[in-house]
């Protein structure tokens, strides 16, 4: 499998890491005592995960390149990759 | 005990194999190791993350900034496009020393400058089949009509990370491979030179200075 | 039967000047350049090449290409044996030694064909339904002796002494076989510029054309095939592989290939050129263009693997390409056109010929001469011949009439051909069944690929031309080249004929099919496809491995379309119901060294070493590995054991002072104004107010608020911090800091990269390491007002850089030394050199062990991903002032109980005892199971200090039962001994020593 990074090209495999699903929101920070207020947003965030049999946005870090971490569009049953963006907006911002 | 103190290159204790090919031939490759090369690491900074290539790009007196993966010189150093918000600067000492100085003042407000200069391990590859070896390790497409004259570029080789320069003529890398992997990466090339055959420069000279490392 | 009596005086392409002497079997023949082993064997009139797997029938050279299923010998000696070779791909070389398979004590004389007795109770899926009473037996008696009586090559158990390599290879576009089709399609892709990669397994260029007495352009096709080959040799960017499979098509277009570099060679020739045996490339494509071509198909019937039945069209080629005529009483059994070409290639080279066609009629009867007898309409019966096919009956297909006996010493079979498209279908996609060539093919290859000539289904040489010209030309536009003007055709004759009836087995009223093999390599008949569809294994899938047909060296590309037509026959379905059975990489056997390349033994890994090593390795240290470093273990002095050393080192540190090296840590600089506040994010602790020039601990959580790493972090100026973190958490944390910044806080202005081959580092300790080092740094006053505890500055060692921390992780006096990697050994010498006079001792990561175990500090053991802040006793630590990666995660109602495992000292109750790492914690050592664990101990060492064993374990609700007595259990090793829970921590207590 290759990976289009925006600034090195086409890479194969062995020159990322996985980085898990792109699709969770991180809770804001908060430094609230309250159990329970926002442990249903974090427990999503950190275990829930929707899994689709399709495209999928999911985190990919370039460690063995620009270490730049990236948000790919891989459809998970033919891992046709779609998109391949930066995830940094600084990132985005140099490319354009 | 009032001596300087003895710099080292990482291959003093590396064994080079021997070769049974045909010694009378032009190796194919010739591997030399560069001794003091200075290395600086750049991250733009201060969340303009246009400054810092715009500063590059006047150094270097170009139109636009370098290309993803180019690289270009001026005054001795090799400026290299290595990440989105990343250059790596080479240059070799002694000669180098005051454009390093210069480019760093230029760079300081829009950057966070890293001396990498000890933590690498620096081959220069040249010869017919320079490419050829190299490809036995990376999957880099170093024949690319896209590939610049001058470029550089983050990749791993047998698992080991090295930043792959190269410059034209072609046939002509620089290989910055991180210090510790020194034997095993050497061990690596030779075995893959074995077979057009090949030649090692160690350098025993190696200077070493002080510098500032507290800001 | 040798001195080459098969051998014609011209033809082929062969030299015949160049004679070759090779052995099979211990006896000696002769052969020339260019045969294979098989043509050579042919031309010395060997047709016994070997016994078949289960049954041990008598086997002959069926084929002229890898899909041989049957001529599989062993090759080389000693540690170069290879078994299972298949003779057809072997280039002949001066000294080839070639042993039959599976046979005792002799091919001739095959005892073990007694198999063939036992064959009812050998059939398939046998081991389902016989051999299995009484059961005991089927281990020690029966599995055993089936294993001995039955199988292929063998192996010898020495490691693989040659050497393979790996290596990548990039083009636009791909074009595998280099026959016709694949010729002309480089050609028109050249012409664009196009990166064009040419890939043939054989040594030379031409594909089937090599095999056939075929006119281009009015020529022998072997001068246009030249004249192609030096017009593409010329082009810079045109690259051709030959000796080359492509195994595998993979994501990406990403392929496999294995080029066989010096099978070819012989062995000393090999070794002197430095040349690895086998390379296997991967390719880097745009497009792909499969011109793979087709294999051909047996007929199916009674006796059908006798030795001196091939296929027809490998017959050809034994007389086209290597000159060898084998057979002189030929038969020619045939459902389609294309085994004329034999009929008349054969007779024109003075055999007498009689072709059986199963058809009405067939066009391709006029290109032969009048003279030839054809049987229309009629099937062969009754071969006869063990070692060697000598008659055969053949017999009206409908059963009524004549059935003529016929000497011979060749049957011709060819029962139609197989587009290669398994390239094509490597990445899921199914051939489809085509009725007019009665075949598998692929219509639409899919994105980036196309396909031409036989593997297309297009065996008309004409049309094989246009089309593949197309194949270039489309390829090239995809790569978004111009392609011009299709060159035009060179001119071939227009008189191709193919006719095919498919024809799958004999009709029940002839045979009944137990003795028609359908997968020669894996003995499967009919008769077993037929007992498969009984018991409901019909379904291709299940058919194949129910019986096990194609799962042989050959992967069934002789047997799998017609074991799919005798399925669809016995189901009622059309082989478009049926379809095939999924094609996965790889295309045929590869040698697992070729696989593995250099990556084995010592090169499997690289070795990472500290700029110190030499000094480590010159003193004798045991080295150990942590992650890919080599680090010391111990320094044993002569006489010395790991114990006595580990013992001798210890006691120094504390008694006086030691040294180790460090440099394994993983050390990250940062820079930038919210360098602060980052840290803050990311640890439990804060380091945004810290003074300069001071370090402190830290600990880091993952988001789900376990424990991720801990190291140090120094200020070493307003917007300037050094972090060390775990020399194996080295690459996680510095990927996780970069997805903070990158992802989460991508606001904050800080920058930070990696440092950690760029420093040595040393730890010097003990009571004496400040006398040590001030003896020996200039420019820093390491009194202890001036540097007190968690200071951090700089000095030099004979002009060299360093930066001293005064952090302890033995929990003695002790300062980290950090060098310029260059002078690394440099530094550390001068030290040692220092420190002589009060003792100074070397000690490795055993020693280091053992010493923060005796202080309580938590490591790798401890921070296994289950543990919490909390239950490591670092809870207090966290800040309650600012939010950081894992604080709500980590308060979670169930990770804040005080039942949770807590960290807790262990101290065995009787003094001599001892305990290992991984002993669990219980209070009834009588009970087994798993609900009776209470904990584990994670760390387990003999301290010298204390003089007596020492852990550290996580216990249930361990920080309330200080003081209380456990069982630590082993029931594995059948160990257990009492112990008393203490606090974690066994020397100095109060932590006195660091701060003196």
């Amino acid at each position: 499998m290759l990976i289009d990074c925006p600034w090195c090209g086409e890479r194969p495999l062995h020159e990322f890491t996985y980085g898990g699903d792109a699709n969770t929101t991180r809770p804001l920070e908060s430094t609230n005592k309250d159990p329970g207020e926002d442990l249903a947003a974090w427990m999503d965030h950190v275990y829930l995960r929707a899994n689709p049999a399709g495209p999928h946005k999911e985190y990919w870090h370039h460690v063995s390149g620009c270490r730049s971490w990236l948000i790919v569009t891989r459809d998970t049953t033919t891992h046709i990759i779609d998109q391949v963006a930066f995830a940094a907006p600084r990132a985005k911002e140099v490319q354009e | 005990m009032s001596e300087l103190m003895q710099a080292r290159s990482a291959l003093e204790t590396f064994l080079p194999p021997k070769i049974s090919g045909n010694q009378d031939q032009k190796p194919g490759v010739v591997i030399e190791e560069r001794p003091d090369i200075c290395l600086l690491q750049m991250f733009a900074r201060n969340n303009d993350p246009l400054q810092l290539a715009n500063i590059m790009t006047q150094y270097l007196s170009l139109e636009k900034p370098l290309a993803p993966m180019a690289a270009a010189s001026k005054n001795g150093l090799l400026i290299c496009a290595t990440g989105p918000l990343e250059y790596w600067v080479m240059g070799q000492k002694p000669d180098a020393i005051d454009a390093l100085a210069q480019i760093q003042s230029k760079a300081e407000q829009s950057a966070s400058i890293f001396d990498q200069s000890e933590g690498k391990l620096v081959l220069a590859l040249t010869g017919a089949k320079a490419a050829d070896i190299l490809a036995k390790g990376t999957a880099l497409d170093l024949h690319a009509k896209t590939l610049l004259a001058k470029g550089a570029a983050h990749t791993v080789i047998e698992h080991i990370p090295v930043l792959l320069t190269w410059q034209s003529p072609a046939g002509h890398y620089d290989l910055l491979i991180a210090r510790s992997y020194a034997h095993s990466f050497m061990t690596w090339l030779c075995d893959a030179a074995r077979e057009v055959g090949f030649v090692i420069n160690i350098s025993d000279r190696n200077t070493h200075t002080m510098a500032n490392k507290n800001d | 039967m040798n001195q080459q009596s098969n051998r014609l005086p011209n033809g082929g392409m062969i030299d015949r000047s160049r004679v070759i002497n090779f052995s099979f079997d211990r006896r000696f023949y002769t052969g020339h350049q260019g045969d294979t082993l098989a043509s050579a064997l042919m031309a010395n009139g060997v047709t016994l090449t070997g016994r078949s797997f289960k049954y041990h029938r008598p086997r002959g050279i069926y084929t002229a290409g890898p899909e041989e299923p049957n001529a599989l010998v062993t090759l080389g000696h000693g540690a170069r044996t290879e078994p299972n070779i298949a003779a057809t791909t072997v280039e002949l070389f001066e000294g080839l030694e070639a042993f039959s398979q599976n046979r005792w004590p002799s091919l001739r004389f095959d005892l073990l064909a007694i198999n063939s007795l036992f064959k009812p109770l050998l059939s398939a899926g046998f081991y389902y339904k016989t051999f299995m009473w009484p059961r005991s037996f089927w281990y020690a008696l029966y599995e055993p002796m089936i294993r001995r009586a039955a199988g292929l090559g063998a192996l010898q158990n020495e490691p693989d002494p040659d050497h393979y390599e790996h290596s990548h290879i990039h083009c636009d576009i791909l074009i595998v076989g280099a026959g016709p089709a694949g010729l002309v399609a480089a050609s028109e892709a050249a012409k664009t510029g196009a990166r064009v990669l040419l890939v043939d397994d054989q040594q030379t260029p031409g594909g089937y054309l090599s095999g056939e007495q075929l006119e281009i352009d009015h020529k022998p096709t072997k001068q246009w095939v030249c004249h192609i080959k030096d017009q593409l040799r010329l082009k810079e960017h045109v690259q051709m592989l030959s000796r080359t499979t492509v195994v595998g098509r993979y994501d990406g277009m990403t392929f496999s290939a294995v080029e066989r570099v010096c099978d070819h060679l012989g062995d000393q020739q090999a070794q002197a050129a430095d040349l690895p045996r086998q390379r296997l490339w991967t390719i880097h494509a745009k497009q792909f263009i499969c011109a793979a071509g087709a294999i051909e198909r047996p007929l199916v019937f009674d006796n059908n693997d006798c030795p001196g039945v091939m296929l027809a069209g490998a017959a050809r080629s034994y007389l086209n390409r290597y000159g060898v005529l084998p057979g002189r009483d030929v038969i020619v059994f045939t459902n389609n056109d294309d085994a004329y070409r034999t009929a008349r290639d054969l007779s024109a080279a003075g055999a007498d010929v009689s072709v059986v066609d199963t058809r009405k009629s067939a066009a391709g009867a006029a290109i032969l001469p009048a003279d030839i007898k054809i049987f229309y309409e009629h099937a062969l019966t009754e071969i006869a011949g063990t070692i060697q096919v000598t008659s055969a009956h053949i017999t009206p297909l409908s059963g009524e009439g004549e059935k003529h006996l016929k000497t011979c010493d060749l049957i011709c079979v060819s029962g139609g051909w197989n587009p290669t498209t398994h390239l094509l279908s490597h990445l899921g996609q199914r051939p489809d069944w085509s009725e007019d060539i009665a075949a598998f093919s692929l219509a639409e290859p899919g994105d980036n690929a196309f396909v031409a000539g036989g593997a297309a289904g297009s065996f008309d040489l004409a049309d094989t031309l246009e089309k593949a010209a197309q194949a270039g030309c489309h390829a090239a536009k995809a790569c978004g080249l111009d392609a011009g003007e299709q060159t035009p055709s060179p001119l071939v004759p227009q008189d191709f004929t193919y006719g095919i009836d498919a024809f799958w087995k004999m009709p029940d009223h002839l045979c009944d099919g137990s003795k028609s093999f359908v997968d020669l390599q894996n003995d499967v008949t009919v008769g077993d496809l037929q007992l498969a569809q009984r018991e409901g294994f019909g379904h291709a899938e299940h058919a194949k491995r129910y019986t096990t047909l194609g799962m042989g060296t050959d992967q069934g590309k002789l047997s799998n379309v017609n074991a799919l037509g005798i399925l669809s026959q016995l189901r009622g379905k059309t082989l478009a119901e049926t379809g095939t059975t999924t094609y996965r990489p790889l295309y045929g056997p590869v040698a697992l060294g070729t696989l593995a390349g250099q990556q084995k033994g010592a090169a499997f890994a690289p070795v990472r070493h500290s700029a110190i090593h030499a000094w480590h390795a010159a003193q004798g240290a045991v080295l150990t590995h942590a992650g890919l470093w080599l680090r010391p273990y111990y320094y044993p002095r002569p006489g010395e054991d790991f114990a006595a050393a580990v013992k001798r080192e210890v006691l120094a540190v504390r008694s006086s002072v030691g040294m180790v090296d460090v440099s394994t840590l993983g050390k990250i600089e940062m820079k930038g104004p919210d360098a602060g506040v980052f840290l803050d994010r990311l640890y439990i602790n804060s380091f945004s107010k810290m003074k300069i020039g001071r370090a402190r601990y830290g600990a880091m959580l993952r988001e789900d608020g376990m424990m991720f790493d801990d190291g140090t972090v120094s200020r070493l100026a307003r917007n300037h911090y050094f972090i060390t973190v775990t020399t194996v958490n080295a690459g996680p944390v510095l990927a996780h800091m970069e997805f903070c910044h990158q992802t989460i806080w991508p606001e904050l202005d800080v920058q930070f990269c990696t440092v950690s081959e760029n420093w040595a580092a040393m730890a010097v300790a003990g009571p004496k390491s400040r006398d040590v080092l001030a003896s020996v740094i200039d420019e820093l006053d390491l009194d202890n007002e001036a540097f007190p505890f968690m200071a951090v500055g700089n000095g030099t060692i004979n002009g060299a850089f360093v930066r001293i921390f005064r952090i302890s992780f033995s929990g003695e006096l002790a300062y980290e030394v950090y060098a310029d990697a260059r002078v690394g050994q440099g530094v550390w010498e001068a030290i040692m050199f220092a420190g002589q006079s009060m003792g100074i001792t070397a000690y490795g990561t055993e020693a280091m062990t053992v010493m923060r175990t005796e202080k309580g500090h938590v490591a790798g053991p401890e921070l296994d991903g289950r543990t919490t802040a909390h239950d490591l006793g670092l809870g207090r630590m966290m800040s309650q002032k600012k939010d950081f990666i894992g604080r709500r995660m980590a308060h979670r109602d169930g990770l804040v109980l005080d039942t949770t495992k807590q960290l807790v000292g262990l101290k065995p109750v009787e003094a001599g005892a001892s305990f290992k790492m991984g002993a669990h914690l219980v209070e009834d050592p009588t009970l087994i199971g798993p609900d009776v664990s209470q904990g584990h101990v994670t760390t387990a060492v003999y301290s010298p200090s204390c003089d007596h064993f020492i852990g550290l374990a996580l216990l249930d609700g361990g920080r309330k039962r200080i003081g209380e007595q456990i069982f630590v259990v082993s029931p594995l090793h059948n160990e257990q001994i009492e112990a008393v829970i203490s606090e974690p921590v066994f020397v100095d207590p109060e932590g006195e020593r660091t701060h003196v």
